[in-house]
Formats: C-alpha cells, sequence, structure tokens
C-alpha cells in the first residue's frame, strides 16, 4: 500500500491554480524530491497531505486514511519552509512542547529529547533561548522537531536551507539514516545536487501540473547521446561521421555522437574500426538533475 | 497531555514577557501597602458617641442621586459605657439620652417616612402622627441596624418632656463591625488617621469594604483586566504566525482544541494574575484587620468572567486577523462600547434624565448591549458579592432595606456566556476552515 496518494489533485487560491490534477505516489522508504520553481505548487501539496490547506478537488491519502485524519498526523513529522518556532522556548523545551502535542510521554521525552538535539548537532545549545540561535541552528532543531515523535512519513520542505555544507551533509546523513530505517521521507528542495544524491524517485512540477517523474538515474540519463572514445585519425572522418548520425561533437580524445538507435551506433562502429579508428571506451551521456530541471521548466525565474 | 503542554507554552509565552514583571512587582508593592495598613482601638466612649451622633441623619437611597436629610437639633449623649455581658458579650452596655424631644420625634417620623416609601425626596414635608416609646425604640434599633449591629437590647429608662434616655446593649458581628472604634495606621504606623470621612465615622469593616470596592472595581476590574488583555493580546497571533501554525496543524490535535487550549491558557494567565492581586491583597487587608470579607475574595469569579468575555472577543479578532494590536484594540474597543451603550439606555430612561430616549432605540440599545461586554452588570455583581461578604448573616434583610440595585443573576450570566460561547464558536468556525 503506498504511504502517499495524491490523486488528480486540484488546488485553486481565488484566481491562482496552484495545483492542476496532481497525481503522485509514494511507496513505504523511498525517499521523494518534489522539485519546481518558486510558486510550483510544492508546498501546496505538502500542506494538503496534512490537511493545513483544503484541496478544491482530487484525493490525498496519507498512510492509507485520507489527508488531515488525526491517526495519519500522529505517524507524520513536518519542517515547513520558513518555518518560525516561538522565540520564547528554549531548544529543549521546544521539543517537550513538540513532542507532547504528538502524544510522546513525558518519560519518552526526556530521553529521546537530548538525543535529537545530540543527532542535528545543537546538543550545547539545548537550553539557550530560541531567539539566540542562528538560521542554522533554527534549521537543526526544525530537523529535530519533525523527527521528536519517531514518524513513519516525515514532510521536509527545504530542510537544508541556511546550514553550512558541513551540516547538510549531517542532515543528508540523517535522512539517509531514517530511510535504512524504512522511513518514508517527502523532499521539497532547491538544492539539485543534494536531490541526486540522496533520493530514490524524484518529480519535477511546473505551474501546478506535474511535468516529469521517476527515478534519478531515469531522469538523469540522455538517451542516444554517447560519448566515443577513440584512438586513430578521426579528424578526417568528421565529415561521414556527421552524415552517419543526428550530431556529432568533438570532444577531447573522441567525439560525442546522437543517434537515433543502436543500429546506427553499431553501424557508426564499423565504419570507424574500418577505417582504423579504435573504440576504447563508450559511454552514454548522463546529465545533472539540474540539467533535466532546467530544460523541463525553462531558465525563467531560476529560483527554483 | 496535550492541554498542559499548551498550557505551559502559554506560561513560557507570558513570562517571556518582561512587561509581566512589572505589573507583578506594581501588584506585589500594592499588596505590601496594604499589609502596611494596621487598627488600633479608641477610646470605647467616644467611638460609640460619635456613631450615635450620625443617627440624625435619614438617608433616601431610593432616589437618583441618593439624597438624606439632617434633623441637627437632636442632641445625643452617651455615658456609663461598660462591656458587654451574658447575650451582648463582646459588645457594649450604654446610657443614650436623646435631647429636643420635638427634632427627636420628627426625625423619627421623617424616617418612618422614608421606611415606608411615603417620602421619596428630602425636602418633603415631615409626616404628622404621634411618636410613642416603641416607636422610638424601632427607630433606634433601625439605625443600629443601619450600622450592621444586628444584636440590640433597647429600653427606654428616664423620661421626660424634653429629653429620654435609654439604657441600651448592643453586640456586632465584632468590634471591627462598630463604626469608629479603630483608627488606621498606614505605612507600618508612618501616619495614623481615625476611620471616617468628615463627620461619617466608619468601621473597620466599612473601611475595608470601600477599600476591597476600590481594588475590586478599579485596580483588578479596570487596570489589572486592561493588563490581562495586552499581555494575552499576542497569545493567539503568535501561534498563526506563517512557520509557526503550519508545525501545529500538522500535529494529531484539532484545531479547535488548539484554539480553545490557547484561549485557556490565557484565561489561565488572567486567573492566576488577577488571584495574585485580588487574593493578595485579601490575605493581608483580612490578617490586619480581622475582618475577612469573602465577597471580596469571590468577586474574583466575577472578573474573570468579565476577562473570559473580553479574551473571546480577542480571540476571535485574532483568528480574523492574526494582529496583536488589533486583538488589544478590539477587545478594549468593545468594553467601551458596551459600558457607553449601557450608560446611555440607563441614563436615557431615568425620570430625571437630561435626554430621554424613545423606547424603540431603548430596545434597540439594548439588543445591542447583549452583543457586547457588560461591565456595569459585572460592576453590580461584585458590590453585591462585596456588600453581602462585608455584612454577615441576615444580609438580605439589610440589603433590602438598604435599596442596593438588585443582580440579575440569570441575565449577567446568561449574556456573559452566550458572548463567550458564540465569540468562540464563530472563531473556531473560522479557524478550521481557513488554510494557513
Amino acid at each position: 500500500m503506498p504511504v502517499i496518494e495524491l490523486r488528480s489533485l486540484v488546488k485553486h487560491y481565488r484566481n491562482v491554480h496552484a495545483l492542476q490534477g496532481v497525481s503522485i505516489t509514494v511507496e513505504k522508504g523511498e525517499i521523494y524530491s518534489l522539485l519546481g520553481k518558486n510558486g510550483a505548487g510544492k508546498t501546496t501539496i505538502v500542506k494538503i497531505l496534512l490537511s493545513i490547506v483544503r484541496a478544491t478537488s482530487g484525493e490525498a491519502i496519507l498512510l492509507g486514511r485520507p489527508a488531515g485524519h488525526v491517526e495519519s498526523r500522529r505517524k507524520v513529522g513536518y519542517l515547513p519552509e520558513d518555518h518560525r518556532f516561538p522565540d520564547y522556548h528554549t531548544g529543549w523545551s521546544a521539543l517537550d512542547y513538540y513532542a507532547a502535542l504528538s502524544g510522546v510521554s513525558g518519560a519518552e521525552r526526556r530521553s529521546r529529547i537530548p538525543e535529537m538535539l545530540r543527532l542535528v548537532g545543537i546538543e550545547e545549545s539545548g537550553r539557550r533561548k530560541i531567539r539566540t540561535y542562528s538560521k542554522g541552528m533554527k534549521q537543526r532543531l526544525g530537523l529535530a522537531q519533525a523527527m521528536i515523535h519517531e514518524p513513519d512519513v516525515l514532510f521536509l520542505d527545504e530542510p537544508t536551507d541556511g546550514v553550512d555544507p558541513v551540516g547538510r551533509k549531517q542532515i543528508r546523513d540523517v535522512l539517509v539514516h531514517l530511510k535504512s530505517q524504512g522511513k518514508t521521507i517527502f523532499l521539497n528542495s532547491h538544492l539539485l545536487s543534494e536531490v541526486e544524491l540522496i533520493s530514490d524517485r524524484v518529480g519535477i512540477l511546473e505551474l501546478g501540473k506535474l511535468r516529469r517523474e521517476g527515478t534519478v538515474a531515469e531522469m538523469t540519463v540522455e538517451k542516444d547521446i554517447y560519448e566515443l572514445r577513440l584512438e586513430g585519425a578521426f579528424d578526417a572522418l568528421m565529415p561521414e561521421i556527421a552524415r552517419r548520425v543526428r550530431g556529432v561533437r568533438r570532444i577531447a580524445g573522441g567525439v560525442e555522437v546522437d543517434v537515433e538507435n543502436a543500429e546506427k551506433l553499431n553501424a557508426l562502429v564499423d565504419y570507424l574500426r574500418a577505417n582504423r579508428v579504435a573504440l576504447v571506451g563508450m559511454t552514454r551521456k548522463r546529465q545533472s538533475l539540474e540539467d533535466v530541471f532546467i530544460q523541463e521548466v525553462g531558465v525563467a525565474g531560476q529560483g527554483a | 497531555m496535550k492541554l498542559v503542554a499548551l498550557f505551559k507554552d502559554s506560561i513560557l509565552q507570558t513570562l517571556d514577557c518582561k512587561s509581566l514583571y512589572v505589573s507583578v512587582a506594581l501588584g506585589a508593592l500594592f499588596v505590601l501597602v496594604c499589609a502596611s495598613i494596621s487598627y488600633s482601638p479608641m477610646d470605647e466612649r467616644e467611638a460609640i458617641q460619635g456613631m450615635v451622633e450620625q443617627f440624625d441623619r435619614v438617608m433616601i437611597v431610593r432616589t437618583r442621586p441618593p439624597g438624606g436629610r439632617t434633623f441637627e437639633g437632636v442632641t445625643w449623649t452617651v455615658s456609663d459605657v461598660r462591656k458587654g455581658s451574658g447575650d451582648f458579650e463582646g459588645g457594649y452596655e450604654f446610657k443614650l439620652a436623646v435631647s429636643n424631644l420635638r427634632e427627636f420625634h420628627d426625625l423619627v417620623r421623617f424616617w418612618r417616612g422614608v421606611e415606608q416609601g411615603k417620602i421619596t425626596g428630602s425636602d418633603d414635608p415631615v409626616p404628622e402622627g404621634e411618636v410613642d416609646e416603641a416607636g422610638e425604640i424601632k427607630f433606634l434599633r433601625g439605625k443600629f441596624r443601619e450600622r450592621v449591629i444586628m444584636k440590640t437590647r433597647i429600653e427606654r429608662g428616664e423620661a421626660s418632656e424634653d429629653k429620654r434616655v435609654f439604657d441600651v446593649a448592643i453586640r456586632a458581628a465584632s468590634p471591627e463591625r462598630l463604626e469608629g472604634m479603630y483608627q488606621a495606621h498606614f505605612f507600618f504606623g508612618a501616619f495614623s488617621w481615625p476611620l471616617g470621612v468628615a463627620d461619617q465615622k466608619l468601621s473597620v469593616a466599612q473601611f475595608m469594604l470601600v477599600m476591597q470596592l476600590v481594588l475590586s472595581q478599579y485596580v483588578a476590574g479596570m487596570v489589572g483586566i486592561l493588563f490581562g488583555v495586552i499581555f494575552t493580546a499576542s497569545f493567539i497571533p503568535t501561534m498563526l504566525q506563517k512557520g509557526c501554525i503550519d508545525v501545529l496543524l500538522a500535529r494529531p490535535i484539532s484545531r479547535t482544541t488548539l484554539l480553545l487550549s490557547k484561549y485557556a491558557g490565557g484565561l489561565i494567565y488572567g486567573a492566576i494574575s488577577g488571584g495574585v492581586l485580588v487574593g493578595g491583597s485579601w490575605l493581608v487587608l483580612s490578617l490586619r484587620s480581622g475582618v475577612w470579607n469573602w465577597g471580596y475574595l469571590a468577586s474574583l469569579g466575577t472578573l474573570i468572567l468579565f476577562f473570559a468575555v473580553l479574551y473571546s472577543i480577542g480571540a476571535l479578532t485574532a483568528v480574523m486577523t492574526r494582529s496583536t494590536i488589533a486583538s488589544m484594540i478590539v477587545p478594549v474597543g468593545a468594553w467601551g462600547l458596551g459600558f457607553g451603550v449601557t450608560w446611555v439606555k440607563q441614563t436615557g430612561t431615568q425620570p430625571l434624565s437630561p435626554f430621554q430616549l424613545p423606547s424603540s432605540i431603548s430596545t434597540a440599545l439594548e439588543a445591542l448591549s447583549w452583543f457586547l461586554p457588560r461591565a456595569s452588570d459585572i460592576n453590580v455583581m461584585n458590590q453585591w458579592f462585596m456588600i453581602c461578604g462585608s455584612m454577615g448573616p441576615g444580609v438580605e434583610e439589610i440589603t433590602s432595606e438598604m435599596g442596593l440595585p438588585e443582580v440579575a443573576w440569570i441575565r449577567i450570566l446568561l449574556s456573559s456566556g452566550a458572548l463567550i460561547v458564540a465569540t468562540l464558536g464563530l472563531a473556531s468556525f473560522v479557524f478550521s476552515r481557513r488554510d494557513y
């Protein structure tokens, strides 16, 4: 049974069509990342799943129950973007407060709070007022409050926002550790390189519509473009190579070719070998997630 | 557990306000000033003499404004004052000589006319009629009762054409309830003041009642509640801030519970701070005076009720606007408007008022007042509690004689309760349906 299931989800804010029929399924133990420019509808999806916002139409199922069901929320942790914790709390008292609201008993809270503070690396600042925290420390605390009640599903909206590179690595490690424990993680992030590192599947949202979805490997592979490492005098053969493929580009130690199919690729290899050019290596070219993202949503408004 | 957590959060939020410490310090200073007041007994004969000398004034309290008339020609002389015995143990026995019999009988007839409702103004003529021994004794007993001296024995002794001598025994609930019997020392004895204003002698109980009325209606009832509204105004808007409310709404707790818990947190804050001020001052005033007016302590309930009404309006405002400033201004504005509406309605329907309201306007104002905090009703409840608590047993009879305003308990509780339920219901409805 999927942990998260969205079916034709629509949300209108007066004249703004935030979501236009989005369908997503996330299985247990997956890290699913949603990418999109600002205003694409990523946060709206999470808020609908947590009943912070109500859908105009469509269905949102969380842990087998309609979104917003109390029993589902008991097993969910949420770190919102631009979160603001009451600054009259200390890190410790804030975790105590949120854990109590999630139904964690006093004894459990006493043992889990120091554990969480240590996990996110702010154990020494736990007794200080939140108003004295840096942005990165608040972010770490946010992650701790999302995990304090040991939820089955985590919704994280920009979890590494404002965190230094070392901290980002720590947070990534925490997420990977949680995944290894079977937790499901739904991630909204602008940091595509990080998403690429930890996500199982990725969805790209554009103007309230899911433009593309798949595993990172599926998303980043560029079909029909190959890098051929060659030895021999192949410069003279370039005009003929260009005639046999859709596109060709000279690269160091070989060529990059865009071919229609495997048959044409094999024919090209045969031609090169027949002309005493040895094929010493061949790689199907991959794109970075950022390349894919920009390709999908365009370069306008690169806040995403 | 969740409710406790929400309450703890409200407490932390409150304790984080520096202004709270200022108000607590002011409250503590206030309690200290109350604790600095002590009392010492005056000469018994002089005290009783001072008390009976005021018998020549007849108050007419059923008119607005209250008036009265003084029969200054009567001479009152107290002698042979001694401690009471038997049924009057703890009281006093003495002789009371009354001279200028004609004036005295005019006084008795006028007083009787007021009691019977035949006299409604101080310029009304003195009714005709005879005053016999029973009438004289009834008058004296009535005068002692006006001073909350419920147990009396009065026998007429020597009588002449222009003079009467009465053997009197009185016993108040305690010596502190006898007028003029004590003087007060302020600021730990820095200066002293015989209890009374001009010719009007006061008992310790009366002085306490005046102080407690001022404390309840003005210090706690106005300044305290205003502070409470200001301090708690940020509770709900802070919770509704973007980024803060998201984290809370994701928790397994209903929005209504969340809102009502925050409301309850503010209410408990009001109860605690009001309790410290009223309870603290009640305790030290009672310990120093020996007069334990439970009515003053009970008035804390009416203060909390009124604060609950204002805070429910603040909660609705907070949900609608998410603004702390609006959550301060709107309840205070509603308070002022409620006060104004009640004042206009009451004044405009009195016979001697400078303006008269048409019945339709009066009805409209009455209807409007149901949607506003009714400060005047709360004041009436406070007065009732404190006067009743101050007088002790037999109070119903006395309050009836004194013409105190009747308390419309059901209307007050119903209107306040309905307003709280309506505003919180609407706030909860809006909060539950709104996207954050």
